[in-house]
């Protein structure tokens, strides 16, 4: 009945058609932004797994995270601009600013905008200088992530971004809000921790101090089973020792004897048990009563920590090949040459040319 | 000193022209063992004629350029190789030094290919080494 009612003329007729192709456009508008809002997210989220879990982070990272925090959290921000500082008051009413209430209004929500880059940049300043960083053996950066404010953020960013796909924006000032001091905690952070590294990075290490030089000699069972006591925490027990060697590090799989050896002694408790007494008789790892610990000389190289430098040299020879690796710390040299039955360590005393006794060993 | 930039297509290619093949300590051995043979008269050929003709590493009559051949010839069927790695600050790289006839030539592997320096006096070896180990890029 409605429909007979309204009369059919041709301007009726192209005001229906292009509504119609108003809202369609604004519909289609809708869902590009929902999709391109959601394709960000699905990349943001998978590059915060990414770094998750990258174990060694290059520095350019911790500052390409926050960028594409800052990104998407500024567009979405500045999508909700008018309705973040101005409240109800839209475009067409500007003439009801010159109301003095309204600009207080307009003050309050800018001071609380502030207030929220101000406590995010605190929050993040001190998320950033929690976070333990440390290098790794080669020199390379290690910290422990702790990642959940990149959690709160995708939350928050997920947040508001629903509330921006309502059409009656409920609850956009608050999200917002959130969302500015969750993105100014993750740069503030990412910024104190990328300055913490690049401080790491630029502190020579100490060396070792005066003492007598390393100069070890190991077979591969001993080689393998001195690592696992000087990558663990406590005292390992032979028990303990078969559960470490279950999961070897890199450098006891480097070498096919290493890495035959492991596994013999992962399954073989008795001979694990024999390694450590000869470990023990040579004076490189003591018994106390939670289990072996390393000890004497083993002491000395795990105090190195790691190398700033490391130089791998292989010389092959008509059919035969010999490695020399030369690890460096401040002033200490460690000359490692690792073969298939004997890997030997070697402190180079002071004097001596690294560069020259790497080769040497190199070349054999 | 020589440098010269050549794609894995490229170095195959013209280790072809020359009937090399690299030896197993030759540096070039694995990664060209991923690049397949350059079928001859094909239009991949063709180009690659085109690329290296125009920048002058290959001559008329497809004859490989004089002093490259001298390197890959070097690098591919060496007398004693260097195959040296760097660590530090988190990143890597790797370079190699191939002797023959007391001289040797460097090769690194970059994104595009390799990377060839020529030639290297035997003598100026440890020299080289010890700016390596030194210097260098050292990664991040």
């Amino acid at each position: 009945m409605a429909l007979e009612s309204v009369p059919l003329t041709a301007g009726s007729l192209v005001a229906f058609v292009s509504k119609s192709a108003v809202f369609l456009v604004v519909l289609f508008l809708k869902l590009c932004y929902s999709t391109a809002l959601y394709a960000t997210l699905a990349e943001v989220n998978r590059r915060i797994t990414v770094f998750r879990q990258g174990r060694r982070p290059v520095l350019r990272a911790l500052l390409l995270l926050p960028s594409v925090v800052l990104f998407c959290s500024a567009v979405l921000f500045a999508f909700n601009f008018f309705r973040v500082i101005f409240g109800g008051v839209g475009t067409t009413n500007f003439k009801t600013l010159f109301n003095p209430a309204d600009f207080i209004f307009v003050f309050l929500r800018v001071g609380f905008i502030f207030a929220a880059v101000a406590l995010g940049c605190a929050l993040g300043i001190m998320t950033g200088r929690a976070v333990p960083v440390g290098r790794d053996r080669f020199g390379g950066l290690l910290y422990r992530n702790r990642g959940r404010y990149l959690g709160f953020w995708l939350f928050t960013f997920t947040l508001c971004g629903f509330f921006r796909i309502l059409p009656w924006g409920f609850a956009t000032y608050w999200t917002i809000w959130l969302l500015v001091l969750a993105a100014c905690i993750v740069t503030a952070a990412h910024w104190t921790l990328y300055g913490r590294c690049r401080a790491v990075l630029a502190t020579p290490g100490p060396g070792l101090p005066p003492g007598d030089l390393l100069d070890l000699s190991l077979g591969a069972e001993d080689a393998v089973v001195l690592s696992a006591l000087l990558q663990s925490r406590g005292p390992l027990t032979p028990e303990g020792l078969g559960r470490a060697l279950a999961q070897p590090g890199a450098p006891c799989l480097a070498h096919p004897a290493w890495a035959e050896a492991c596994e013999t002694l992962r399954n073989d408790p008795v001979t694990r048990t024999g390694v450590l007494q000869r470990l023990g008789s040579r004076g490189l790892a003591a018994q106390s009563a939670g289990g072996w610990t390393a000890a004497g000389a083993a002491l000395r190289l795990r105090a190195l920590g790691f190398s700033e430098k490391t130089a791998s040299l292989t010389v092959k020879r008509g059919g035969s090949a010999r490695t020399g690796v030369l690890q460096r710390q401040g002033a200490t040299a460690v000359l490692v040459n690792p073969g298939p039955v004997t890997l030997t360590l070697r402190e180079l005393p002071g004097g001596k040319d690294p560069v020259a006794a790497l080769l040497e060993s190199a070349e054999g | 000193m020589i440098e010269a930039r050549l794609s894995l297509s490229e170095a195959r290619w013209m280790l072809q022209l020359m009937t090399l093949e690299p030896t197993p300590e030759s540096p070039l051995r694995d990664p060209l063992a991923v690049v397949a043979e350059v079928p001859g008269g094909s239009t991949v050929e063709a180009k690659l004629a085109e690329a290296l003709t125009t920048r002058g590493l290959l001559l008329s009559g497809r004859r490989v350029n004089p002093f490259v051949a001298a390197a890959l010839k070097w690098l591919a069927q060496p007398a004693v190789v260097w195959n040296l790695a760097l660590f530090g600050r988190g990143g890597a790289e790797a370079v190699h030094l191939a002797f023959r006839d007391g001289t040797a030539v460097e090769c690194r592997r970059e994104p595009s290919g390799l990377r060839l320096r020529f030639p290297l006096p035997e003598s100026d070896a440890r020299q080289w080494l010890a700016d390596q180990v030194e210097g260098g890029r050292r990664g991040a």
